[in-house]
């Protein structure tokens, strides 16, 4: 099979994976909801809100500590009012997904919590707009990788080995037994949810930065948050070596290796409840 | 061999040094094995550190975390930007 055919055919699997029973049909309605340009965030407030459990889920991950609100946020209305309409949304439609983050590689939750946590201080940093939505980036970034484990488990399989044998990075693993890495795959997911392309395109990309690309300034803050987490052992992305910073990923943000010592302290400060695995 | 306050000595710790009382006079000799009653010694002659024999465990962690980082970082050697991002968390887990 080409490279192509491969990839193609690893796209299929995913976006069948985003139609499956896991997914109640309240998420499907809350989808359809929030692609409407008449819904209010109070009609989809009151919409996610019928839904206790995923009510529940939403808020826990909404007060875990990445969003850094100083008040805790008690109904899903104040969460859109919050967040964001797609942030949320994202959170809803992944909420199964990330249940099972450490199933897929122990430590993963803590991770992308590091990762969410991390975006917020780059956007901080760089005075950025939306730390918020950049944090629910941060905290879905390896949304892939638990979609292989979920969907495809030979592969899955295949790739645990090559990363422990050869000590692999899991995205050079991936490419090699699967053609795509989970950047893509996460991202297909979310594309197929319908969410938009500042949401998604820096997570299909977070090990491939290509600065001319519409969102590249995000794509450089993920990469480089993920990069850092790892350098700083904060949880585990279930591989033990680290990726390669992009010099063109800082470039975007006009950053130096200064601005990347002031924001790793930040983390070494602020980071203390997240383990070092 | 590490250096711990005599609080911390444990019953079965080995003397990496000979003790003496601070005059001169020998208490106890290097290799000695501590029993209760020589820890009591100690107390009761207002000894306040001694040198024992094996390492400390948590430096032996401390260690095994920074050898973990240049495994972790052991491909980017040639990499400058990496090796400074390197250099910075490294003296972050060197204080953990």
């Amino acid at each position: 099979m080409t490279e192509e055919n491969k990839k193609e055919k690893l796209r299929r699997i995913v976006e069948k994976a985003s139609n499956l029973p896991t997914l109640p049909d309240i998420v499907l309605r809350i989808a359809e909801m929030v692609d409407s340009p008449e819904t209010t965030g109070r009609q989809l407030g009151a919409e996610i809100a019928r839904d206790q459990v995923i009510s529940a889920k939403v808020l826990k991950l909404v007060n875990s500590g990445f969003y850094g609100f100083s008040q805790p946020i008690s109904t899903i209305p104040h969460a859109v009012t919050m967040l964001g309409f797609n942030a949320v949304k994202s959170l809803v439609l992944s909420c199964s997904v990330l249940d099972s983050m450490n199933e897929a590689y122990p430590g993963l939750w803590e991770h992308s919590l590091a990762c969410a946590r991390t975006c917020t201080i780059i956007a901080e940093h760089l005075e950025m707009a939306d730390p918020e939505e950049l944090s629910t980036i941060g905290l879905l970034h390896d949304l892939g990788k638990v979609v292989i484990y979920q969907n495809i488990e030979a592969g899955y399989k295949r790739i645990r080995l090559r990363v422990e044998k050869k000590e692999m990075l899991i995205y050079q693993a991936e490419e090699e037994v699967l053609g795509s890495n989970h950047g893509e795959v996460g991202g297909w997911l979310l594309e197929k949810w319908a969410l938009p392309a500042n949401l998604t395109e820096p997570i299909t990309d977070h090990h491939d930065f290509r600065p001319r690309r519409d969102h590249a300034e995000r794509t450089a803050l993920l990469h480089l948050a993920d990069i850092l987490c790892r350098a700083e052992s904060f949880g585990n992305g279930g591989d033990r070596k680290i990726p390669r910073l992009d010099p063109e990923a800082l470039q975007v943000m006009d950053m130096t290796i200064d601005d990347v010592r002031e924001i790793m302290n930040r983390m070494n400060e602020e980071l203390l409840d997240i383990p070092r695995l | 061999m590490r250096t711990i306050s005599v609080d911390e000595a444990q019953v079965g710790d080995v003397l990496a040094e000979a003790l003496d009382d601070g005059q001169g006079k020998m208490l106890l000799p290097k290799g000695s094995k501590l029993s209760p009653a020589a820890i009591s010694l100690l107390k009761r002659r207002e000894i306040r550190i001694l040198n024992v024999e094996g390492e400390d465990p948590d430096a032996a962690d401390a260690a095994k975390v920074l050898e973990d980082l240049d495994f972790r970082f052991a491909d980017l050697e040639e990499d400058e930007l990496m090796m400074e991002i390197k250099k910075i968390a490294r003296g972050h887990l060197a204080k953990k």
